[in-house]
């Protein structure tokens, strides 16, 4: 059989270079956990100099959360997917109050630090 | 030639997340797609994607949502298949793919996010594998009228089991349709294009298949067995039930008719009189799929139905999805308030058996006994199964296991 049209052998070549790709993808992840630690602190501040959480504050927060609830599960963290989801959790719920949403935020802000200051190669 | 013969033309990820739309596409171009990805903000994004493509859709995508764009390939008429996936919870994506149903797409799965490449790399198999096309209102499916006339349907006969004796007491007739070139055709599909005048030709075929399973039963030196036919909501009018209870009396096994869930009853009150005059001829009501869309609580309320099948999607997994469970053990509770029989259909693991008996399900059916057969695999497999009970006198699991002939 021709090498080219092997589909054992493309199959083994394709996912080679699908392997590599995740890996670039992660790195990039890593290093913008930095980037998504900056925006949850600004819209945290925001809550906390009395902005009420409704609007569009409400509404970036839980995008926010969202968007890094699923990708950070697609790219293996689990800790981070799972502490984003939390948070975007009480975000959608029926009362959001201070004394639930500050750990939710300590723990996201933790995890998003400890990855940024992790080997993004590993 | 079927929409879904051959690889789709070109599959779009439509995913705002930069990082996992880079990681998705590369993953389905590492499967040789030739992939694309489009914004879903762009109102017009849609208009470039070919009807045969394959959409790889995120339900969450910033100012748009996944409804949005469901709604923009139903308007642009797209036939393709559509997978969605979403970090929300189970229950959102289920409603989400049922959404894209509703407006006719042909959803074939939804995955919830961190996406499962090994669910998604099965998924994308049976979408390429001709025979598996689950999607309705493909132009090139056959209509059950043309499949009627050419004697292009025949039946296969699944058993329904004692829960606890683990007695074959009935029969199920399932139709299987077959392309002009006699390869098989998905029923679903053909079904969800027939006109409500076919499917009650299936249904009269479907009968009169009965009467002649019950000979060929005989033939092979076993008793006819009651036989449930599945019948459509608009057959249950006294003028097409009329001739079934003339003929009940001349010859064939005790009927059942299972009454699907996909349509609703134009007439309830001409139900009840075809219902209740057909239940003293004899004739067994069976509400079937209960739990989804038309057969529900009211349905079992109105008319006289002696029976009650749990739909699959709740029984499978039921030992270990305290949903399922709740939704089981109601259906249970309501079917003996009204003096009905509880028949689990789609069993198919030791699990959900266990638990089912446990709920106090009266009847069993599924793939872990056996599936669907031809009638004379069907008559090896009760006589393989009387040689069975002769030879071993325990009874439970192992007995049953096997029993499956394929």
């Amino acid at each position: 059989m021709n090498r080219l049209t092997d589909p054992a052998e493309t199959a083994s070549v394709a996912g080679q270079v699908f392997l590599d790709r995740l890996a670039h993808l992660r790195r990039r992840f890593v290093e913008r956990a930095r980037e998504d630690a900056a925006a949850f602190r600004a819209l945290r501040d925001r809550r906390r100099a009395g902005e009420p959480l409704e609007g569009e504050l409400l509404l970036t927060l839980t995008r926010r959360a969202h968007a890094l609830a699923g990708s950070a599960g697609v790219f293996g963290f689990e800790p981070l997917s799972e502490a984003a989801h939390r948070l975007e959790r009480m975000l959608r719920g029926p009362e959001a109050g201070e004394a639930e949403l500050e750990p939710l935020f300590d723990r996201l802000d933790a995890e998003l630090s400890a990855l940024d200051s992790a080997d993004p190669t590993t | 030639m079927n929409r879904l013969a051959d690889r789709p033309s070109t599959t779009w990820v439509v995913e705002d997340h930069d990082l996992v739309r880079s990681l998705l596409t590369s993953w389905f171009a590492s499967r040789g797609h030739r992939v694309r990805s489009c914004d879903p903000c762009d109102p017009d994004a849609f208009d470039e994607i070919a009807p045969d493509a394959l959409v790889v859709l995120d339900l969450c995508l910033g100012r748009r949502n996944g409804v949005d764009v469901l709604q923009a390939l139903a308007d642009r008429h797209f036939s393709g298949a559509i997978i969605l996936i979403s970090s929300f919870p189970d229950a959102v994506i289920e409603t989400a793919r049922r959404v894209g149903i509703d407006f006719g797409l042909h959803v074939a799965g939804a995955l919830s996010k961190p996406v499962p490449f090994d669910r998604l790399d099965a998924l994308l198999d049976s979408i390429e594998r001709p025979t598996s096309a689950p999607g309705s209102g493909s132009a090139s499916a056959p209509r059950l009228g043309e499949a009627l006339a050419e004697h292009r349907v025949t039946f296969h006969y699944q058993p329904i089991l004692d829960a606890r004796t683990f007695e074959v007491c009935s029969v199920e007739m399932l139709a299987r349709l077959f392309d002009a070139a006699g390869r098989p055709i998905s029923v679903a599909a053909v079904l969800a294009d027939a006109s409500a005048e076919d499917v009650r030709g299936l249904a009269l075929l479907a009968i009169a298949d009965a009467a002649r399973l019950g000979f060929y039963l005989r033939s092979r030196g076993i008793d006819p067995l009651p036989t449930s036919i599945n019948v459509p909501s608009s057959f249950i009018q006294r003028r097409h039930i009329g001739p079934v209870i003339d003929a009940l009396d001349r010859a064939g096994p005790p009927l059942t008719f299972e009454v699907s869930e996909l349509d609703s009853f134009g007439d309830l009150h001409e139900a009840r009189r075809a219902t209740t005059s057909a239940v003293l001829h004899g004739l067994r009501f069976s509400l079937d799929d209960f739990g989804t869309i038309n057969s529900n609580i009211d349905r079992l309320v109105q008319l006289p139905f002696e029976e009650v099948k749990i739909d699959r999607a709740f029984v499978s997994g039921c030992a270990d999805d305290p949903f399922r469970d709740a939704v089981c053990r109601s259906v249970v509770q309501l079917a003996r308030l009204r003096g009905a029989v509880v028949v689990a259909e789609g069993v198919e693991s030791f699990d959900d058996l266990d638990h089912l008996c446990e709920l106090g399900v009266d009847r069993v059916q599924g793939y872990l006994f056996s599936r669907p057969l031809t009638a004379e695999a069907f008559a090896d497999w009760i006589l393989a199964r009387a040689c069975e009970d002769r030879s071993t006198a325990t009874r439970g699991h192992e007995h049953d296991a096997g029993g499956e002939i394929q």
